[in-house]
């Protein structure tokens, strides 16, 4: 395999290629619970223990402390549970948006899909491997090479200039020498992405001195400078009027369409969920598909299995090889 | 790379970041500046402890030494004449020297020195700590223009009345009958016949059981005759009998000029010592800078005070140049083969002084563990201000965990954090030591008018200029373990930093 930063300089290879990283052999579809899924989630559990001390302390009397906590709060406080067995397919180049009330655990569920966080039960696949209880070291690579987030509180640093967050993702993957020698490189394809999120005239400034939706699309430009396979995107547009919110995402379907990046994306709009090739909705700790999703037309078979309603003909036939 | 880049940003917006720097700073300046001092004074101290002392001595037989000079030095050149440069014989005992002055008489307690100019000259520094003869081949000669002085001292004092006068025979009255004792010395002129007689009546001596005793000091009676028939021997002064520094003005002013008579009582040679007389006339003053040996330091020649004490061709000690100092140990080891303890001492001039040197050493070293505390406080600041900050970047450390940077790397920014802030103080610290220690004078004489106190006094050590030495080796362990430190306060919170869970950090808006 060519080195990273060789396949950073061709970051603009065709579709074809990029999606041939995901074909996988058919005859492993029997025994891959994945199924030539690019990401696929099976009974995924997960709750939190409110009002409990913390655990996981270190150190004696970070334990001690714990003890204590318990003694006093009763047993192990009160579980919440968020989610209660989720099931989730996604196709290589699909688009597949997530609505769903505040605190129904959208966010908790992408952080576990993104592998930010370890469900209590249940697998993720990713790429034909299991990817749930990975070592830190695999989870973090693949963060940085195959998983691009936005997240919903944006999150950049204070310290770094719009360019510098932006390249950020960049940074961490390569070391020092590489970021110097292709200091100009980088710098022209940050360009490039923060022009296409319409941010070129903001490039050396700092986040404080921007806007939330500049903030907003920042992250955006962040979460794609590192050529994901699939881009995790809470509420991208949350904090962006109408216009510059079908801006963003126009440039997210065209990535989807032409380079077969994958999306994952929790909103709270309808119209934004409705350009999805399909919305599911997250209720009661469940995922469940969007009956009136008014691009049904566009999926196979939406209620009944969620499984084949992956995007076009074209990507499934490129997939099956 | 973010690491640097993040370093980077912090160092610049941080600026509680500054503090912990100008601390560290503060710490190695000082560290750096007070061992260059120390050292200096230390090496200064040696060196001329050293150049009094040559490098290796081998000494025996208490105030009258050991005969056969001669046959020692053969000895010596034999088992180690490769490593020796030069060696010499010298006479070292204790006496009295007398002053007559402004009417009265001073007499004070001495050491008294006798070698070979030139030969002392060889084995270490002494003509460097000759006032008048700086520089040159030192001699004990007294010039024909010494001479004229010292003719017009004795003339005009009146004091030395008896003893200016060739003619005069000079025999002590013994401070035994009470009339005298250890601060001055009469002279009286003797009767006809009296030195046998009081030979014979000595209290101290029985003659019958220590006859040779007898004749030995009756060897020396008639020898005493000589001395007294003869000019007047060369003796260098130490300095600060000769000198005292006047206050208003800060200079030294020579009290006892060149060619000035001067009196010493020395304990004769043999089984019973007695006090010898001679006069001498001050050719030179002996001034090292040691206060110690500026005060008592009299120098003669070698063969003038053997003839004075009596004491044929014996030495009390051996002083010995050495080509190559490192080799003072097997010197010294072969050197005690040949010449066994008990019956001889052979030592480094470092042995010699051993208690000093140590002193000295000591003081440094726990110089240096206390400043290194304030490092160490330093360091806590750090440990500090970096907890603080690894709290306030939670969020930041989180988002780049999301982003793929492993814990080692959220620990690393700390790390480098730390060893940024004290590389840069070290170096800060460094550069700033050094100016002060290059620029040491001047800073002090500032200091000192603009405090009105004499920080540095010149009285004390009679340096022109503080010593200094900057140990190229201390300084780049101050400077590394600072920074050691540095890092060291900053491995908790860098740790702190490699735990924290992304999920934690990012679930919140801040
Ligand atoms: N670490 C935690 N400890 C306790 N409860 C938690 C924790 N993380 C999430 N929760 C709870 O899980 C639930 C789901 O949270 P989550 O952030 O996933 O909601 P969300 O669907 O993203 O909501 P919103 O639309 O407001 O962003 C919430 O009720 C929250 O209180
Ligand atoms: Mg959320």
């Amino acid at each position: 395999m060519l080195p990273d930063y060789e396949r950073l300089k061709q970051s603009d290879m065709s579709s074809e290629s990029r999606l041939r990283l995901h074909r996988f052999d058919p005859a492993q579809g029997d025994t891959d619970p994945s199924r030539g899924y690019l990401l696929s989630a099976r009974g995924l559990i997960k709750s939190y223990r409110q009002g409990a001390w913390p655990q996981r302390r270190r150190g004696l009397l970070g334990r001690a402390l714990d003890l204590l906590g318990r003694l006093r709060d009763g047993q192990d406080g009160i579980e919440v549970p968020v989610l209660l067995g989720v099931d989730l397919d996604i196709s290589p180049g699909e688009f597949v948006s997530i609505v769903g009330q505040s605190g129904s655990g959208k966010s908790t569920l992408l952080h576990l899909l993104g592998t930010l966080d370890d469900p209590d039960a249940g697998e993720i696949w990713f790429e034909g491997r299991r990817i749930d209880g990975l070592p830190a070291p695999e989870r973090d690579r693949l963060r940085n090479h195959s998983f691009g987030f936005v997240f919903q509180f944006y999150h950049l640093l204070p310290e770094l200039t719009v360019l510098e967050n932006t390249l950020l993702p960049l940074y961490i993957r390569h070391g020092t020498k590489a970021a110097i020698r292709y200091r100009r490189m980088w710098r022209r394809r940050a360009c490039e992405i923060l022009d296409r999120v319409g941010l070129s005239h903001r490039v050396d400034h700092l986040p404080r001195q921007l806007s939330g939706g500049e903030l907003q699309r920042t992250a955006i430009a962040r979460a794609l400078i590192g050529d994901p396979v699939l881009l995790f995107a809470d509420e991208p547009t949350g904090n962006l009027d109408p216009a510059t919110g079908d801006d963003v995402l126009d440039l997210l379907i065209s990535l989807c369409r032409e380079q077969g990046l994958s999306i994952i994306m929790v909103t709270h709009e309808q119209e934004i969920a409705a350009r999805a090739d399909r919305t599911l909705r997250l209720h009661a700790g469940q995922l469940v598909p969007v009956s009136s999703c008014p691009k049904q037309s566009r999926l196979d078979a939406p209620s009944l299995n969620p499984k084949i309603s992956c995007g076009s003909e074209g990507r499934v036939a490129t997939r099956g090889g | 790379m973010y690491k640097w880049l993040l370093v980077y940003r912090y160092l610049r917006t941080r600026r509680i970041a500054a503090a912990s720097v100008l601390s560290v700073t503060l710490g190695v300046a000082t560290l750096v500046v007070v061992n260059a001092v120390m050292t200096g004074f230390a090496t200064e101290m040696r060196q001329r402890i050293r150049g009094i002392l040559s490098d290796v001595v081998v000494q025996g037989g208490g105030i009258d030494g050991f005969a056969d000079v001669d046959r020692h030095l053969r000895l010596i050149d034999e088992a180690v004449g490769e490593y020796v440069e030069a060696m010499t014989p010298v006479i070292e005992t204790f006496g009295l020297l007398s002053i007559d002055y402004l009417g009265q008489t001073q007499t004070f307690w001495v050491q008294i020195i006798g070698v070979d100019p030139v030969g002392k000259a060889r084995v270490g520094e002494f003509a460097e700590h000759l006032v008048v003869q700086k520089g040159r081949v030192p001699s004990f000669e007294v010039p024909a223009d010494l001479r004229a002085v010292e003719r017009v001292f004795l003339e005009r004092e009146g004091i030395l009345g008896d003893l200016h006068r060739p003619s005069a025979r000079l025999v002590p009255q013994l401070g035994l009958n009470g009339r005298s004792g250890v601060r001055t010395v009469h002279f009286e002129r003797p009767r006809q016949g009296e030195t046998e007689e009081f030979l014979d009546k000595n209290p101290f001596g029985d003659s019958g059981l220590d006859r040779e005793a007898t004749q030995q000091q009756k060897a020396l009676l008639e020898l005493d005759e000589d001395l007294a028939h003869a000019d007047s021997m060369g003796l260098v002064l130490p300095y600060l009998i000769a000198a005292y520094r006047d206050p208003s003005s800060g200079r030294d002013k020579i009290v006892i000029p060149l060619g000035y008579p001067v009196r010493l009582v020395v304990p004769g040679s043999g089984r019973r010592p007695q006090p010898r007389f001679a006069r001498f006339a001050v050719v030179d003053y002996f001034k090292s800078g040691m206060s110690e040996y500026d005060q008592r330091n009299c120098y003669v020649s070698i063969d003038d005070l053997r003839r004075i004490r009596g004491m044929g061709d014996r030495a009390t000690a051996i002083q010995i140049k050495l080509k190559d100092y490192s080799k003072a140990r097997l010197v010294v080891a072969k050197l005690r083969q040949l010449f066994p303890p008990g019956y001889y001492q052979v030592a480094t001039w470092e042995e010699l002084q051993g208690p000093l040197l140590a002193a000295v050493d000591t003081e440094r070293r726990i110089l240096t563990i206390l400043l290194f505390l304030i490092i160490a406080v330093a360091g806590f600041g750090i440990l500090a201000i970096f907890s603080l900050i690894v709290v306030e970047k939670t969020r930041d450390i989180g988002i780049l965990k999301a982003l793929g940077a492993s814990d080692s790397g959220a620990q690393a920014i700390f790390l480098t954090y730390g060893l940024t802030l004290g590389a840069l103080g070290s170096a800060i610290g460094t550069f700033l030591g050094l100016q002060i220690v290059w620029n040491i004078d001047r800073i002090e004489r500032w200091m000192s008018t603009w405090t009105g106190h004499e920080i540095f006094d010149r009285n004390l050590y009679y340096f022109d200029q503080i010593p200094t030495v900057v140990e190229p080796a201390t300084v780049c362990a101050v400077a590394i373990g600072a920074t050691a430190i540095a890092l060291l306060a900053s491995v908790l919170p860098a740790r702190r930093a490699a735990r924290l869970r992304a999920i934690e950090a990012i679930r919140h808006e801040q």
